[in-house]
């Protein structure tokens, strides 16, 4: 195929002979041909969704500059969700191809779990629309990219339980007053939080979460019953490695101080190290995607209440070895987000940071782990207080997801980029 | 051209499974059909089982499975292990347990009923195949027909057509034995002895107790070719090098993951397959007509769910494709793509 001005002979020919309707788009392709497209390429793509600060669909010759630039820059923003209520924490699928996030309706006090079990879908599916449940804390799974586990504060009296699907089948529909596929856990007692599950190839899920400062673990056969809950750490927020066998939690210091800071506990003999310094506030633990790094939100109490990220590689636990982004970084207040965002090599974190602000506009920050060196990278300036970054973990450009104030209420925003 | 040698080995293949039966009445065998065999639904013919992203082995019934780097049968589409018929225990890491598994079929009756219906052994009804591709709008779920189309074109001594629909068939489904089989078959009589071990141990190694019944095959061209390894070592599998284009270069990956990135998000599956249209559209322009075809073919993949809404795009789409075969002198899927349309238009 070569680039030409206008369609050739043969195509409009072959076009002709069926369908009115098509010689009627084939003249509109006419008429909007340019030097610079490709014969057999469309043009006039109907995304479906809000682009932000262009009307039409880039071109492949669009794509192609953007392909050349050697600086990190836009290639697309669109908007995802448009909501009257907030939308926080969006959180992609290990492989990828789907998306969820939480809705807080704040004035009834109510939360609900929304997925995008395909990425084309013009509406996510509501996970469950029972009435009065808070449901939050959702985590896909790690082993298995259709599995996930969330947790729900009851109407009853304020228990937390988790319900998820361990399975590997597809998301079923949101018109059951449950889904159906959702399991409960059925632990008894108060305050269990952060669940994190793993699910192993022999069709045993591994879940782990944390009660009273203390993070468990429980064993759940596919189908089948739930072990009881042993302790692992005194910690809190543990996420597995995808090896199942290990841990990253937050660890609080059993002296009897207020510091805290990363621990990775080896479940199989109970084995714990520890990385990093210790903070005031540590919070969020996050594996890189290549599982060499540990990384985390600090904060000192006693400092200028900034939020700095704290990386460290899993090979040391000496102090010498930590990376301190001290860049005031963005971290959501409210609720408990995935974590530092990584690309999915592992070589950069990605941030949104008040030390780069301008006025009341967040450009991206991305801190090259190796050089150390930082770039920002801006996007169209429509959005207030930016948050909850994350980036799909196979895509091979940056693919981000983020929630920021457009209006009132915080809605989700893709960014595509050119290149890493 | 294929030595008449070629010919006959391949034919010790498609002749090597068991009687043939009769195709039962009513059933089709086109690639819905196909793509339940290769699926974990047991009730409606599932004769295997899918190996999952976090595997690190494969070992059936106690034995390891040969194979290198495990965890790269996931950048294919279908990693599908095919077992033959009876209980078998499966295990995916070395520090989990083994997952049972009970295939209530032999494959390789429903796979005999499969090649009767193409016309195998004696000839590869074209017709038939074609008609297959159409309804698939060429965007294929399992290695199957592929693999049979390939048969066709070695029956018709077009080695390097028939190479080509064997490495796509392997894309598809890394484990499907015969697709490397047919192609050790090709490689070796082209004279690359290093390949075409490669493709001879990969078959062997998911000739899962003789699934695909080609183990009596392996060995005589192990024996005429004097392959016969003293000593057993892991075979690699190189998924990327199925594709005759080689690798992407930095603004090609660029391309495709801007792309195919944004294409998911569109909401119509036509725009979804226009975007992916148009990535194919620009890797033809790079001289990869190959790399081009995966993405017209991931486009038609988007309409497959709704074929008579998109019927018309279906056929601009694959008259592109045909283009980029023609330019690229792919000219027997250039012909097959006009039959193909010849085909969706009546």
């Amino acid at each position: 195929m070569s680039r030409s001005p206008t369609p050739t002979p043969d195509r409009l020919i072959d076009m002709k002979p069926i369908y009115i309707i098509s010689l009627t788009m084939l003249l509109n392709s006419i008429a909007i041909a340019s030097d610079s497209e490709l014969t057999g390429e469309y043009t006039n793509i109907q995304f479906g969704r809000e682009l932000i600060n262009r009307d039409s669909f880039p071109t492949v010759s669009e794509f192609e500059e953007y392909a050349e630039r050697d600086d990190i820059s836009l290639a697309l923003m669109f908007r995802l969700v448009e909501s009257e209520d907030n939308v926080v924490n969006p959180n992609w699928s290990s492989d990828g191809k789907r998306l969820s996030f939480q809705k807080v309706d704040t004035k009834r006090n109510t939360s609900k779990i929304f997925v995008y079990d395909h990425l084309g879908m013009k509406e996510p599916t509501l996970l469950s629309n029972q009435r009065r449940a808070y449901d939050y804390m959702f985590r896909w799974g790690v082993g298995s990219p259709s599995a996930f586990i969330f947790a729900r504060l009851g109407t009853e009296g304020g228990n937390v339980k988790f319900l998820g699907n361990f399975n590997t089948g597809e998301i079923l529909g949101s018109d059951s007053p449950a889904p159906s596929m959702a399991r409960d856990l059925g632990l008894s007692g108060n305050l269990y939080a952060n669940p994190s599950i793993y699910v192993r190839t022999d069709q045993i899920a591994r879940i782990a979460f944390d009660q009273a400062g203390k993070v468990l673990r429980v064993a759940s056969r596919i189908p089948g019953k739930t072990t009881s809950a042993r302790e692992v750490i005194a910690g809190q927020t543990p996420r597995w490695n995808r090896d199942g066998r290990h841990l990253l939690t937050i660890e609080r210091d059993s002296t009897g101080g207020t510091t805290s800071r990363m621990a990775v506990a080896d479940i199989s003999d109970n084995d714990v190290e520890y990385f990093g310094t210790k903070s005031d506030h540590a919070r969020s633990p996050s594996w890189s995607p290549d599982e060499r790094f540990v990384s985390c939100y600090v904060k000192e109490e006693s400092g200028s209440v900034k939020w700095s990220i704290q990386v460290v590689p899993m090979n040391s636990a000496e102090a010498l070895s930590v990376t301190m982004i001290d860049d005031d970084v963005i971290v959501n207040a409210d609720f408990t987000t995935l974590g530092p965002c990584w690309n999915p090599d592992a070589s950069q974190l990605w941030y949104f940071s008040k030390q780069h602000r301008d006025a009341a506009y967040y450009p991206l920050v991305i801190r090259n782990i190796d050089s150390g060196d930082t770039a920002v990278v801006d996007y169209p300036k429509v959005c207030t207080s930016p948050n909850d970054m994350t980036m799909n973990p196979t895509s091979n450009v940056p693919e981000i997801v983020f929630v920021g104030h457009r209006d009132i209420a915080q809605d989700v925003f893709i960014l595509l980029l050119n290149h890493f | 051209m294929l030595p008449s040698k070629t010919i006959v080995l391949g034919l010790i293949f498609i002749t090597a499974c068991t009687s043939i039966d009769s195709p039962v009445a009513g059933e089709t065998f086109k690639d819905n059909r196909c793509w339940q065999v290769q699926s974990e639904q047991r009730d409606v013919g599932g004769c295997g089982v899918l190996i999952p992203p976090l595997a690190t082995m494969i070992e059936v019934n106690g034995l390891v499975l040969p194979l290198e780097d495990v965890g790269q049968l996931q950048n294919s589409a279908f990693p599908f292990l095919l077992l033959p018929k009876g209980t078998h225990w499966i295990q995916f890491r070395p520090d989990e347990k083994p997952v049972k598994v009970t295939i209530p079929e032999h494959f390789r009756v429903f796979y005999d009923r499969l090649r009767s219906h193409y016309g195998l052994p004696k000839s590869v009804d074209e017709d038939r195949i074609l008609e297959a591709c159409g309804d698939a709008l060429d965007a294929y779920r399992q290695p199957f027909l592929l693999n049979i189309h390939g048969a066709y074109y070695a029956k018709q001594k077009k080695r390097p057509e028939a190479m080509r629909k064997w490495r796509r068939a392997l894309r598809l489904n890394p484990t499907f034995g015969p697709a490397h089989l047919n192609l050790a078959l090709a490689l070796l009589a082209e004279g690359d002895t290093l390949a075409g071990e490669r493709e001879l141990n990969l078959a062997e190694l998911f000739n899962v107790g003789d699934v695909y019944a080609i183990a009596e095959a392996i060995w005589n061209i192990r024996s005429q070719y004097n392959l016969h390894s003293k000593e057993e070592k892991k075979t690699n599998l190189a998924i990327e090098d199925y594709l005759a284009d080689g690798t992407l270069s930095i603004k090609d990956r660029r391309m495709v993951g801007m792309m195919k990135g944004i294409s998911k998000y569109a909401v119509d599956p036509g725009e979804r397959a226009k975007i992916l249209n148009n990535l194919a559209a620009y890797l033809a322009t790079t001289n990869k007509p190959e790399w081009a075809c995966v993405f017209f073919r991931e486009g038609l993949s988007e309409l497959k769910a709704n074929p008579n809404d998109y019927r018309r795009l279906a056929v601009e789409i694959i008259r592109h494709m045909r283009e980029v075969c023609e330019e690229s002198e792919m000219n027997s899927e250039a012909r097959e793509y006009a039959k193909v349309i010849l085909r969706l238009r009546n």
